[in-house]
């Protein structure tokens, strides 16, 4: 019985140092991603004067079709530009902004750079208040 | 519209599958197999059939009355997770009958399920 304790506290153990390294290793590209500009076919789409939302979702991603909805309702009571891209199709810049998970919204500053990247599903005052953020910066 | 859900709830559910799967691990597959069939017909059961839950009403009924533990309410997305539990389910109860008939390796499931409950509970993953 002691060895069977032993083999459960070691799995315990691994599966923490091994989840802590992956969180660690996420939190840090997504903090190298903050800051970073969109590139120009991309932040053109968005208002040069207040934040917008850079949206990633997947073709099959049950959480992302809720995802939807809230930007939906964002959209209609923030006046905020939403650009919705499927993250397998545009990879390669899901990718430069650390996105690892479907859905990720990115919380774009006016100018283009990405203030805020949130991997999974975030709800609308969660959103609204990144928004009103990253317009306040802007203000200040 | 993203729906809400009592996030302890759930947390307290799946504490409790972790320990009772460990458990089931450290006292041997000849009574183990039984806390390892439990759990699954929880998870199996319990996502068809909310009285069946029994880690969550217990939570519910006993825990957060009494101020234990307090009710957290948070917007999820709970499509994915009823999948995973209803296959969480299935595999556990047949490495309950696996364990049953000897088949020790069946534990390898038993481990594999309770990793993937563990790191959902600690780190939403």
């Amino acid at each position: 019985m002691v060895e069977r304790i032993i083999i459960v506290l070691g799995l315990v153990a691994a599966t923490l140092a091994i989840s802590f390294l992956v969180r660690w290793r996420t939190r840090a590209r997504l903090a190298a991603a903050e800051g970073r500009v969109l590139p120009v076919a991309v932040r053109s789409r968005f208002p040069a004067d207040a934040p917008g939302v850079l949206y990633f979702y997947g073709p099959h991603c049950g959480s992302c079709r809720q995802q939807a909805a809230i930007l939906d309702q964002l959209v209609q009571r923030e006046l905020t530009a939403v650009i919705k891209m499927d993250a397998v199709e545009h990879a390669d810049l899901a990718d430069a902004f650390g996105i690892v998970t479907v859905p990720a919204t990115l919380i774009v500053a006016p100018g283009g750079a990405a203030q805020r990247v949130n991997l999974g599903l975030r709800s609308l005052p969660v959103l609204t208040a990144q928004l009103r953020e990253a317009a306040a910066l802007r203000a200040a | 519209m993203a729906e809400s859900f009592d996030v302890t709830a759930r947390k307290f559910h799946q504490a409790v599958c972790v320990a009772l799967l460990a458990v089931a691990f450290v006292i041997g597959a000849h009574s183990g197999l039984w806390l390892v069939a439990l759990v699954g017909a929880v998870l199996l059961l319990g996502r068809f059939w909310w009285p069946a839950d029994l880690f969550r009403q217990f939570n519910w009924r006993v825990l957060e009355p009494a101020g234990i533990l307090k009710r957290r309410e948070a917007q999820e997305d709970h499509e994915t997770r009823r999948i995973a539990r209803v296959l969480g389910g299935v595999v556990l109860l047949v490495s309950a009958v696996l364990l049953g008939v000897s088949l020790l390796w069946a534990w390898v499931l038993v481990a594999l399920m309770g990793i993937m409950i563990f790191l959902d509970a600690a780190f939403d993953f």
